[in-house]
C-alpha cells in the first residue's frame, strides 16, 4: 500500500514537472566574455558564452544555487526566490591560478571533471569525441589557443 | 616576467644524441629496456625514465628523402595547462618557478589520478611512473640554471642546435635565425613561439617531426574514455533504494 502511494505520489510530480517545463524558458546574455582568470600573459584568457546555445538545460545546472521560482520546492529550501541568477564569480571568486584544488578558485569551477557543473565536466559528457568541444587550444572555447 | 627560454634549430641538428644522454646522466635517470624495431630512435616514446627523446621521421618531400630529428622534451609553457590542471587534482603537484618559468613536476603529482597526459599538455609530454604514481617530465635543470650553469642538454649539444638563454634573447636568436633559413627554404616556421619557452625553428611540416609537434586541438586524442561520471546521489537512486532497490525501475 505504502509502495503504491508514493508511485501515485511520484507520477503526479512528473505530471506537475512536465507542465512546467513547457514554461522554462532561456532568458539571459549572450556573447558574454568572460575574462576572470589571471595568468601570466598579457593577452586575455577569455572564453565568449552564449545563454542561447545552452537552452537545453535548466538554469539550475550551472546556477546551482539559485533557487529557480518554476521549479517545485525542495525539502531542504522550501522559499522561492524571485532574484535573478547570480554569476559564478560570486561565490567562485578565486580567479588566480593558485589553489585550483580548492573549490573557491574559478579555474576548477569551470574545468574540474567529474564535479558537478563545471563546462569542461558537461562537455565531456555531451561531445565525447568532438575535441572542437572539449580540447583545449584551438577549442570552441579558446580559439585563439592560450599563452 | 619573461624568464628563461631555449632556442632549438632542428635545421642543424644531427641526432648525437647527445642530449638524450646527458639528460639521462644529469638526472640519475635508470636504463629501459628496448628492443630493436628498425629505427635509430630509442626508446620509442618518452617515459618517467625518458624524459627528452630525440624522435626520427622519415618522410617524402617533393620527391626526395628528407631524414628529420625531432629532440622533445617539455616545451616549459607560459601558461601551463598542467599546472593549472594538475593542481586541481593534487594540491601544490606542479609549480612554476617565477624566475625563469619553468615548469616544476613535484613528488605530489602522485595525487594526480585520474588524468593522463594529453589531458593537461597538449603536447602529450608528462609521463607516470608506474610504481611510484608520481608524474616526471623535464624542469629545465632548474637546479643547475639557478647556479648560472647550462641545462644538461644545452651542455652537450655539439652542433648549436640547442641554446639556452633570456626569453627576449633567445626569440631574437630564433627570429634572425628563421629570416636565414628562410632565404633557402621559405616555409620554415618556429613552433608556438609565444606560447611555449622551447622555441623549435622547423624546415618541415609539423606531422613530418611528430603529431605533437605543435600545440593542435586536431591532433588531441580522445578524453572520453578517462571522463568519469558524475556520482550525485539523485532523488530517483534514493527513492530506488525506498521502493526495494529495483533495477528496472
Amino acid at each position: 500500500m505504502k509502495k503504491v502511494s508514493i508511485i501515485c505520489l511520484l507520477c503526479l510530480c512528473a505530471i506537475v514537472t512536465v507542465a512546467f517545463a513547457e514554461d522554462v524558458v532561456t532568458e539571459g546574455p549572450d556573447d558574454i566574455v568572460i575574462n576572470r582568470v589571471k595568468g601570466h600573459s598579457k593577452r586575455d584568457l577569455s572564453v565568449t558564452f552564449n545563454h542561447s546555445s545552452h537552452e537545453g538545460y535548466s538554469c539550475n545546472t550551472c546556477h546551482h544555487k539559485w533557487k529557480d521560482p518554476e521549479e517545485k520546492p525542495k525539502f531542504s529550501a522550501p522559499e522561492r526566490s524571485t532574484e535573478t541568477p547570480r554569476g559564478c564569480v560570486s561565490c567562485h571568486n578565486n580567479t588566480t591560478l593558485e589553489k585550483t584544488n580548492k573549490w573557491r578558485s574559478y579555474f576548477r569551477a569551470m574545468h574540474k571533471k567529474g564535479v558537478r557543473p563545471s563546462c569542461l565536466s558537461c562537455h565531456l559528457e555531451e561531445f565525447g569525441n568532438d575535441k572542437d568541444m572539449t580540447g583545449c587550444y584551438e577549442s570552441s572555447c579558446h580559439p585563439d589557443g592560450l599563452y | 616576467m619573461n624568464g628563461k627560454a631555449f632556442f632549438v634549430d632542428l635545421t642543424l641538428c644531427t641526432a648525437c644524441r647527445g642530449c638524450q644522454v646527458a639528460c639521462k646522466q644529469w638526472k640519475d635517470l635508470p636504463a629501459e629496456e628496448t628492443r630493436n624495431v628498425g629505427s635509430h630512435q630509442n626508446p620509442q616514446d618518452l617515459s618517467s625514465k625518458t624524459i627528452r627523446l630525440v624522435r626520427f621521421n622519415e618522410v617524402k618531400e617533393n620527391g626526395k628523402l628528407k631524414w628529420l630529428f625531432f629532440p622533445e622534451q617539455c616545451r616549459h609553457c607560459v601558461e601551463p595547462p598542467c599546472k593549472y590542471i594538475g593542481n586541481m587534482y593534487a594540491k601544490g603537484a606542479v609549480k612554476q618557478d617565477p624566475a625563469t618559468g619553468a615548469v616544476i613536476m613535484t613528488d605530489n603529482t602522485k595525487g594526480m589520478n585520474r588524468l593522463e597526459s594529453w589531458e593537461m599538455c597538449p603536447y602529450n609530454v608528462p609521463r607516470r611512473d608506474k610504481e611510484t604514481g608520481v608524474w616526471n617530465k623535464c624542469d629545465m635543470c632548474i637546479n643547475r640554471i639557478t647556479k648560472g650553469m647550462l641545462p644538461a642538454c644545452v651542455q652537450s649539444c655539439p652542433t648549436g642546435t640547442m641554446n639556452f638563454g633570456d626569453r627576449d634573447e633567445m626569440l631574437a636568436l630564433a627570429k634572425a635565425r628563421l629570416a636565414e633559413v628562410q632565404k633557402t627554404n621559405p616555409d620554415a616556421y618556429l613552433a608556438d613561439p609565444e606560447h611555449v619557452r622551447v622555441i623549435y625553428l622547423c624546415d618541415s611540416a609539423p606531422e613530418n617531426y611528430h603529431d605533437k609537434l605543435v600545440a593542435s586541438v586536431a591532433d588531441r586524442s580522445t578524453m572520453v574514455a578517462t571522463a568519469s561520471k558524475t556520482t550525485n546521489v539523485t532523488r530517483r537512486s534514493l527513492l530506488k533504494g525506498v521502493l526495494g532497490g529495483s533495477d528496472n525501475a
